[in-house]
């Protein structure tokens, strides 16, 4: 134990000559509060905030009452060559796809049908997107010559991501060839994942069998 | 006093005695080299002392005639302006400036030892050149070895509160600069050893553990807003006007985000309204852009409460050198104008509705962007990209 | 004076007998008078299957063509421009030129929607239309071209020709009897085979275009003069709707044999719709749309152009348009917003929750700056 702390209290910070330079003095700024309720809410009188300065506000993080972060996230996954008004026109078409279909879904059920119909999009996409997390990762160790391909453990923020990449990859080979388009293929896989079905989900679960097949190497983890 | 009555036999601590007196003697004996130099450098220095005083005083008296101030009156301040009058200096820095003072507080002060019975100086730094800094460094020193030892010993264990077994928190104070801590020290050192003193504090100060001497740590902690002045980065809050026409209240800044320079005012009982040069709200056609415009009415809650006007331009357009750059290119895209609108909006919302200040800072909306288009490299085709890398 | 038709179709719904207020609720057709006139700032409903005889589907702005296929009505404010049109419509007289209106107005404000609220209006008082979904089509979208044999030097336009008949067929059916009984004036000899003959029924000219495509911008012209003669004889009323109309004096993408484009007055189509708009035939009524689409950069995001008539026509068209009425198109004002809102809430069609509460309708109102279409866009997502 004193050797683990011996080694740590060895480290000195050194810092690096990169031209890595951040506007915002690390020492003086702090993220801005993003949450309308806690703005409202006054700051602890021994709270760092009340004697140092915040970032600006990002230009896609202003509060608006369908601020909703998991699609914030997806429209910044799907954004190709920083074209990110096309990402966000794309998504949020999807968006009103998933609605259309599911409100002539609920128009026709029956009284007892249209309770369990869900019709308020952001749901049904942050439902799908959960739906797509991945449980372990796979990471190439290289050990002699050969790479395996080691499952790891993987966190919440790290599994939405990889959900996210994994549905735009099969949306976007999906509407390659043009005659359909990204936003209703995206709200075919929403919905679909929505059910626990569709390719993405498919995909996952063959990543799991993988990881499964895989737990061998589970020892090459570092 | 030269003459010291030795209890103990001497342990030959002089290197020169020329005369060794017999032990039994309980008469003068030679002190050591040390307390000897010591204390002959005190006597000069108390000598330097009183001769400065006293012509010092004397300066006053001739000062006070030459003014002709009583010399009751002659306090420190008129002796301030009389130099000022009698020496007029053209020189910039005030440090190079003549100043007549008292010699307490100009002369360099006499550092004061302890000596035991024997005149062997206690503590080791006496030898030393900056013994008041090496001691702090030593301190520090024993106090990392102890967190580390305390750290070690309390680790999984439940006798202790966990909180102590923290890296002590620093946040919203900075380390004392060089020149506050010569004062505190009341001792000149250069500025490796400065250097060298804050790695120590540093490193100190990440142990886990250290938190027991947070109060240490923090003699030597200064908070930020020594620094930082006021709340905000970037212009402070305007002050509210009221227009004469209308009779409706006001205010109006100045601002920038990237290349746009934007001129903002906020007009109270209004219904909503934007004009930014010349452009109603429905002409920004993008929904961000909107939402960026909006963000300080939603925020404090005055929705189609306040009215906006705006101009703006470009600031590269107004440099010396725009005539090299591309006409009409303006840095940001789609999101500076508004940004810029925005800044200059949250501050006038902030200065007629004061109760949505807090709100506005916290979310970030009062502060102004620092971020500027990065420069490009040479041998590289922009400020990050580079050209396509071939193995061969 | 001439008895005003039933205007609209005004169905109550739930919810709608509690509030008082008239903007906010939809009324009982029953309790109309005979003379009543449009009530600005209720919510009207056109019938299903009018919309299908009218084509709404495709003469309609796509979002709500979409809402029609999704919530499976159509349903509009209605707002001021087309009260006033409709009581333009009202004084159109055998003895008055035909009155000319022009619909102008910022980006999304209901310039087409109210063209088709007015074609509605007309098809209820059993009015002749003739609707142009776009006048860039017959300029931009020319896909096969022919040299006319009729006029040298003037270029056919086979399919839009074609398409401008079947929509006149499809639109007219409830009138269609009264067309038949139309007579044409002279010969007319399409060409060496085909003729129609004389006193024949107007309609045989409109089945001849659609069978035989390169005789259809002939037909297309023909069957307009047959109309502004049957409309001065007051056998029927001609309501005009071209929607972009300022495209028939604007660019085009038309290519001579020499490889120049060809100016609009070279398109037979675009003749023959001058021709229409020309206020030498009376008892009718031209509703043309100003719209900046032809003037507009379309790959430039940020800039804002000019939406004025004169800007838009150009001197050469707004010489040939003027003397016209006006009607300006504007933004919602809150009382129309939350009708809209309302309406939207009891349909389900806003569905989540933050969309339900009062800062949601707030701050939809405020983030689409009260402009129709980006209203309806922020409300179709939320």
């Amino acid at each position: 134990m004193s050797k683990k702390l011996a080694n740590f209290a060895q480290k000195r910070w050194i810092s690096s000559s990169h031209n890595c330079f951040n506007m915002y003095d690390p020492r003086v700024f702090r993220e801005p509060v993003s949450n309308v309720q806690e703005l409202r809410k006054p700051l602890d009188v021994d709270d760092e905030r009340n004697f140092l300065f915040l970032k600006a506000m990002k230009s896609d993080a202003t509060p608006v009452f369908y601020r909703d972060s998991v699609i914030d996230k997806l429209i910044r996954v799907c954004t190709k060559d920083g074209e990110k008004e096309t990402s966000r026109k794309n998504v949020l078409s999807a968006l009103e796809t998933i609605k259309r279909r599911q409100y002539k879904a609920w128009a026709k059920a029956n009284d007892e049908e249209k309770k369990s119909i869900e019709l308020d999009p952001f749901v049904i996409a942050r439902k799908g997107i959960k739906n797509c997390h991945p449980l372990m990762k796979l990471q190439g160790v290289t050990r002699g010559g050969t790479t395996y391909q080691v499952p790891f453990p993987i966190e919440e923020p790290e599994a939405e991501f990889r959900a996210m990449k994994m549905m735009r990859d099969i949306c976007r080979v999906r509407a390659k060839h043009g005659e359909t388009h990204f936003r209703d293929i995206l709200a075919t896989e929403l919905l679909a994942a929505s059910q626990n079905e569709g390719s993405t989900i498919t995909a996952k679960q063959e990543l799991h069998k993988t990881c499964e097949a895989n737990r061998a190497y589970a020892h090459y983890r570092a | 006093m030269l003459r010291i009555a030795l209890t103990r036999s001497s342990r030959a601590m002089s290197i020169a005695s020329p005369s060794s007196v017999p032990d039994n003697e309980a008469s003068v004996r030679k002190i050591g080299k040390a307390l000897e130099t010591y204390l002959k450098n005190s006597q000069q220095h108390v000598a330097m002392m009183e001769k400065h005083r006293a012509e010092f005083e004397t300066g006053r008296r001739h000062l006070a005639k030459m003014m002709s101030l009583d010399i009751h009156e002659l306090d420190q301040e008129a002796i301030d302006r009389a130099i000022q009058y009698l020496f007029p200096s053209g020189l910039t820095d005030p440090k190079a400036r003549p100043v007549m003072r008292p010699p307490d507080e100009v002369l360099p002060k006499f550092q004061r030892f302890t000596f035991d019975e024997e005149g062997k100086p206690e503590g080791t730094r006496f030898f030393t050149l900056n013994p008041k800094i090496y001691g702090l460094m030593s301190e520090i020193g024993v106090k990392t070895q102890s967190v580390m030892k305390f750290y070690d010993e309390h680790v999984g264990s439940r006798s202790v509160n966990k909180n102590d077994l923290e890296p002590a928190n620093l946040s919203g104070s900075q380390w004392i600069t060089a020149d506050k801590m010569k004062k505190k020290l009341s001792e000149k050192f250069s500025n490796e050893l400065y250097a060298q003193v804050i790695i120590a504090f540093e490193h100190l100060a990440s142990l886990p553990g250290s938190a027991i001497e947070q109060k240490f740590l923090s003699e030597f902690r200064e908070p930020m807003t020594a620094s930082t002045g006021s709340k905000l980065f970037g212009p402070a809050i305007p002050e509210v006007q009221i227009c004469a026409e209308t009779n409706r209240r006001f205010a109006e800044v100045t601002t920038h985000c990237k290349d746009t320079r934007a001129t903002v005012r906020v007009i109270d009982a209004g219904k909503g309204k934007y004009d930014i040069d010349g452009l109603q709200l429905h002409d920004f056609r993008h929904l961000q852009a909107r939402e960026i415009l909006l963000a300080p009415m939603i925020i404090s809650q005055t929705l189609g409460r306040f009215d906006v006007k705006a101009t703006t331009s470009c600031i590269s357009n107004s440099l010396p050198e725009a005539p090299n750059r591309e006409p009409l290119k303006r840095s940001g895209g789609m999101s500076a104008l508004p940004r810029a609108v925005r800044h200059g909006t949250a501050l006038c919302v902030a200065a007629l509705n004061p109760e949505s200040t807090e709100p506005l800072r916290l979310s970030g909306l009062l502060t102004l962007d620092p971020r500027k288009n990065e420069r490009s490299k040479v041998n590289q085709p922009g400020a990050r990209a580079k050209w396509i890398w071939k193995r061969r | 004076m001439k008895p005003c038709g039933r205007l609209v179709f005004q169905v109550a719904r739930r919810m709608g007998a509690c509030e008082q207020k008239i903007s906010s609720c939809r009324q009982f057709s029953s309790e109309a008078t005979a003379h009543d006139s449009i009530k600005v700032g209720t919510l009207c409903e056109m019938e299903l299957a009018v919309a299908k005889q009218l084509n709404m589907k495709s003469h309609l702005p796509a979002p709500l063509s979409k809402q029609m296929d999704t919530l499976g009505e159509i349903v509009t404010l209605i707002r001021e421009p087309i009260a006033e049109i409709a009581s333009c419509m009202r004084v159109v007289d055998k003895n008055l030129p035909n009155l000319r209106l022009v619909l102008w107005g910022a980006f999304g404000t209901g310039k087409t929607v109210t063209l088709n609220q007015a074609v509605h209006h007309a098809y209820s008082n059993k009015w002749a239309i003739v609707h142009l979904r776009s006048a860039m089509e017959l300029t931009r979208r020319v896909k096969e071209i022919e040299m006319s044999s009729f006029v040298s030097g003037r270029i056919n336009d086979p399919s839009n020709a074609v398409a401008i008949l079947q929509n006149f067929k499809q639109q007219n059916q409830h009138i269609w009897k009264i067309l038949g009984e139309l007579l044409t004036e002279k010969d007319y000899e399409w060409s060496k085979s085909e003729r129609t003959l004389k006193s024949k029924p107007i309609t045989e000219i409109i089945e001849m275009g659609i069978s035989a495509p390169f005789l259809a911008s002939d037909c297309v012209g023909a069957l307009f003069r047959e109309l502004r003669r049957h409309a001065k004889d007051d056998k029927l009323r001609v309501l005009v709707a071209i929607d972009d109309a300022n495209s028939l004096w604007g660019k085009t993408l038309v290519k001579r044999a020499d490889r120049t484009y060809a100016p609009p007055s070279d398109l037979t189509l675009v003749v023959h719709f001058r021709r229409m708009i020309s206020n030498d035939w009376t008892n009718g009524c031209v509703l043309m749309v100003a719209d900046k689409k032809e003037v507009a950069d379309a790959r430039d995001e940020l800039g804002v152009s000019r939406h004025t008539p004169l800007e838009l026509f150009g001197e050469e068209g707004f010489e040939f348009v003027e003397p016209f009425v006006p009607i300006e198109t504007t933004n919602y004002t809150e009382s129309e917003t939350d009708a809209l809102y309302n309406y939207y809430v009891n349909k389900n069609w806003l569905a989540s929750k933050a969309a339900r509460s009062e800062e949601g309708r707030k701050q939809l109102m405020h983030l689409s700056a009260f402009n129709p279409y980006y209203y309806e866009r922020l409300c179709a997502f939320n």
